[in-house]
């Protein structure tokens, strides 16, 4: 059973999907599923540029600030984004 | 040097150097091994000096060896389908040690033909050669200076020139299985060992997949049933599709036009979208010797942009009354040719079956759903025994269907050729 990798795979079939609804072998079920797919599109798009602002912006803290608190703080959200990346 | 034993020594260096590809348990051990004894070569010689230095020959024989080992990994990583990133642990000590054995011992799914042209050759003689290299290590650790110019090519020739190793390199052919075998030879040769494997072509385009056809036919014709309208992609795709998923697919068919654009062949697209009787009237035209018919299909037919099916034997029969050829380029072809339409070629089901189970394999090596069960050996040979029973059942009769695969963006090629035989 896998544990790890749903997030990532789900977003690679994302991106496959809204390159490709019409995929070769496809049958009609499976044209369903990638279009569905392809649709969520713009929301991986969103979700990895929020992820991406969010880890910049932790960056940023821990570059430039010295506050114990805040660090602590910037290092729990990188991990909650890469969490949510690698489940 | 005799063209075989060229091909054998490429093949050779390919299976310990060349980074594309996967490999098998087995043959990554062989490769492990291999890879060792170069750099036992480049240490032994060494170890016997004052303070250890590496001579020229020992640096570039290490640096060898340890590039041949990163191409193991990496192919074996693949096999078994980890990120590549797993080779920054093997930097790290005990772990890489473990690493090393789960990575070893892993079922993969490897369908690689490691050795490229030395496909047929048993694993024996690796062995052979495995040994061989180690008693030029014994021998290096006498001579330094003169390890290189030992190690490479010479011994390994000559012991790939041998008659039985030679004969084992020539498929035991007829006369009459000949074009045919050759044919789907250089068709794995070009798709496979020029390119690697088939599914490393998945950015490839449709214009390549005609070019590879166009050298195999004299005058060919374009002819799409790809849908361009909403009207005409309700009609191919299901009318129950929304506005957005419409779009979405009228922007790969986009797409597909614009890679036409640059395709050698044009198709004509001033007659409209095609339906059978436009497409009978290519089929009768005597300037064309070879259709090639592009669209969506489901397990029955062909289907066009006017809301026509065009069935797989009706297709079949119309190219054979008018002796041309007629290439389909479809989705869903494999439950095209395998699902209730294989008894109508004029090969009987079995041996088509036969081929069929070739051209599942060369799915398999698409990597599309499956994982990998057999090897590449094991593929070639049941393609040579499905083309050569499915010969000898056409003998006599008119028409060889062989069905095959194309590399392009978004179509699974099948290639049927009819193929006049007395």
């Amino acid at each position: 059973m896998k544990i790890f990798g749903h997030q990532l795979d789900y977003a690679a079939k994302v991106f496959d999907a809204h390159r490709r609804p019409v995929d070769c072998g496809a049958d009609d079920t499976e044209l369903k599923q990638r279009l569905t797919l392809a649709q969520g599109y713009s929301r991986v798009v969103m979700q990895i540029l929020v992820s991406l602002i969010i880890l910049a912006g932790c960056f940023a803290i821990l570059w430039l600030s010295d506050d114990q608190s805040l660090q602590k703080g910037s290092f729990g959200l990188m991990g909650t984004v890469i969490g949510y990346w690698l489940r | 040097m005799p063209n075989q034993v060229q091909q054998a020594v490429k093949g050779f260096l390919l299976f310990l150097f060349r980074f594309d590809g996967e490999l098998n348990r087995r043959y990554f051990w062989l490769h492990f091994v291999l890879a060792q004894c170069l750099i036992l070569v480049a240490v032994i010689p060494s170890s016997g000096r004052e303070g250890g230095e590496l001579t020229v020959w020992s640096s570039m024989l290490l640096i060898l060896g340890t590039l041949a080992m990163i191409s193991a990994w990496v192919r074996r990583l693949r096999d078994i389908g980890w990120t590549l990133f797993t080779l920054v642990l093997m930097l790290v000590p005990y772990l890489n040690l473990l690493l090393w054995l789960v990575i070893g011992l892993t079922r993969g799914g490897a369908q690689t033909n490691p050795f490229g042209f030395l496909s047929r050759i048993s694993a024996h003689t690796y062995v052979g050669l495995g040994m061989l290299v180690l008693m030029l290590a014994k021998l290096g650790s006498d001579m330094a200076p003169t390890v290189g110019k030992n190690l490479p090519s010479g011994n390994i020739g000559a012991d790939l020139a041998s008659p039985q190793t030679t004969k084992l390199l020539k498929p035991s052919v007829s006369e009459g299985q000949l074009e045919l075998l050759e044919f789907a030879r250089h068709e794995l040769e070009s798709n496979y060992y020029q390119h690697g494997p088939i599914y490393y072509k998945t950015t490839g385009s449709l214009a390549e997949a005609q070019v590879f056809f166009a050298r195999r036919v004299k005058h060919p014709k374009l002819v799409m049933a790809i849908p361009r309208t909403e009207q005409e992609i309700r009609k191919i795709y299901g009318s129950d599709l929304s506005p957005r998923e419409v779009a979405l697919i009228q922007e790969q068919m986009q797409q597909l036009d614009r890679q036409m654009q640059t395709a050698p062949l044009q198709a004509d697209t001033t007659s409209g979208p095609l339906s059978i009787a436009t497409l009978n009237r290519q089929l009768e035209n005597e300037a064309v010797d070879t259709l090639i018919l592009v669209g969506h299909s489901n397990d029955k037919g062909v289907l066009l942009p006017s809301g026509e099916m065009v069935n797989l034997p009706y297709l079949i029969n119309k190219a054979m009354r008018h002796r041309k050829q007629v290439l389909v380029l479809s989705c869903n072809s494999q439950k095209l040719v395998g699902e209730g339409n294989s008894g109508l070629v004029s090969v009987d089901r079995l041996e088509f079956e036969a081929i069929l189970a070739g051209l599942h394999q060369a799915e398999i090596m698409r990597c599309r759903n499956q994982p990998c069960s057999t090897s590449m050996g094991e593929y070639l040979a049941e393609l040579d025994k499905g083309i050569a029973t499915a010969v000898q059942a056409a003998r006599g009769k008119k028409t060889v269907v062989i069905a095959t695969l194309s590399g392009s963006v978004m179509v699974t090629g099948v290639y049927l050729i009819n193929e006049e035989r007395e």
